[in-house]
């Protein structure tokens, strides 16, 4: 470090971000107590959307495990992280333990990936977003609607088909959005990631065909698309996202 | 084929000349940005850069262009050989000179190897590398070394 010690105050703040974005998250954690700058720098969008990409870019790979452990009276969760770094062994974080939700055999949900960040969810009234890489864990506002106990909450929004809630972080708090498909019933979250280019995609069943419903976040509408035209039932198709890139998206879950 | 072998000629700030094929020469955005904008007739004047650093630049774009055909992982490697023989002191002047020729993928390579070295350092060291005063009183950074203990656990 010695000849960089010299030049170092010479090194433009732009250009040490550039470095700095390129760290893992484990590291880059650490640094936030250098400086005040350093920690407020991190949190920027900027900052955060350039390091995502940069780490999206490596050949890391981090992988969440979710096993069910014991019977269904009285068995649990069990999370553990598989890390990959290039040229290194696999190394195994095991029993993450995630506060907040009930301990017991189905929950928590989890949807995504987005981004990097999961939502969890009991499939009642809970609902959290947690950031594998950072820790970070934030607890959803309640919901103002009286759910029965048990129904599902499909990815942050659904409850019943005839309404449907968006959570907003900005307000922290859920508003009704309008869902104008009363013969349209949306399947399950698929186990992988189907939010895309700002549109979130469930398989769904028509009146009379089965379909994809899709949900715009930036204009807050909802629209349905007809399913190719390949024959037989939705039971026998998967939805998915191919991704066109040369490295799995890092904090995918399967 | 003749605009292939048309040479731009660069002068570093130390006065050295070098002769560069166009196709070597584009790999930098602010120089292609001049060809386009018909002003690399005349040499170029590099003033922030050395003629030892501007070699250097000008073999990783040699390397690249003539690499061209070569598997991504050829190329990969070529990259970490290039890299693991520059020091510190260099890799920090490669990195202004890559910014202000605008090489985009060295400029990535050396910040990432600067990142690679500095990973598993401490706070206390990182403040020593980058010559950084801490502003933090002792209750503010032991309420952040708290919260964040996971990431002080030095594994890496």
């Amino acid at each position: 470090m010695q000849g960089l010690s010299k030049t170092r105050s010479e090194l433009p703040e732009m250009l040490v971000l550039e470095i700095l974005s390129k760290l893992p998250v484990k590291s880059l954690t650490r640094f936030r107590c250098v400086c005040k700058p350093w920690s407020s720098s991190f949190q920027t969008p900027h900052f955060i959307t350039k390091h995502l990409h940069n780490n999206l870019k490596s050949n890391d790979l981090n992988v969440l495990l979710k096993r069910f452990c014991g019977d269904t009276r009285g068995g649990v969760n069990c999370l553990s992280q598989l890390s990959t770094v290039k040229g290194r062994d696999c190394s195994e974080e095991e029993n993450i333990h995630l506060p907040f939700f009930e301990i017991c055999w189905y929950a928590p949900v989890f949807d995504g990936p987005c981004n990097g960040i999961l939502c969890l969810h009991d499939g009642h009234d809970k609902a959290a977003l947690w950031n594998p890489s950072t820790r970070e864990f934030k607890i959803l506002a309640q919901s103002s609607v009286q759910r029965p106990p048990l129904v599902d909450l499909i990815a942050l929004m659904l409850d019943h088909i005839d309404q449907v809630e968006l959570y907003s972080l900005t307000s922290n708090s859920w508003k009704d959005i309008s869902f104008s498909y009363p013969d349209v019933l949306p399947g399950d979250s698929p186990p992988f990631n189907s939010y895309v280019n700002g549109f979130y995609y469930w398989q769904a069943i028509g009146d009379s065909d089965d379909l994809i419903l899709s949900f715009d976040m930036a204009n807050e509408k909802f629209s349905t698309l007809p399913l190719p035209q390949f024959g037989g039932t939705l039971a026998q198709y998967y939805l998915q996202w191919i991704p066109w890139c040369y490295h799995l998206p890092k904090g995918q879950v399967f | 084929m003749a605009s292939t072998l048309k040479k731009i000629i660069l002068k570093s700030c130390d006065g050295k000349i070098l002769e560069v094929e166009e196709a070597v020469a584009v790999q930098s955005q602010m120089i292609k940005n001049m060809i386009e904008d018909d002003c690399a007739n005349e040499e170029i004047p590099l003033p922030d850069i050395t003629g030892e650093i501007l070699s250097m630049i000008i073999e990783y774009c040699k390397m690249h262009v003539d690499g061209e055909n070569n598997s991504n992982n050829e190329l990969i490697a070529r990259d970490a050989d290039f890299i693991t023989r520059v020091d510190l002191n260099t890799l920090y002047y490669l990195i202004v000179a890559a910014n202000f020729l605008n090489v985009k993928s060295l400029l990535d390579l050396t910040c990432q190897r600067v990142a690679d070295i500095i990973k598993g350092k401490s706070p206390e060291e990182i403040r020593l590398t980058f010559n950084i005063k801490n502003d933090f009183t002792p209750e503010e950074e032991e309420e952040i070394r708290k919260k964040n203990a996971w990431a002080f656990d030095y594994k890496d």
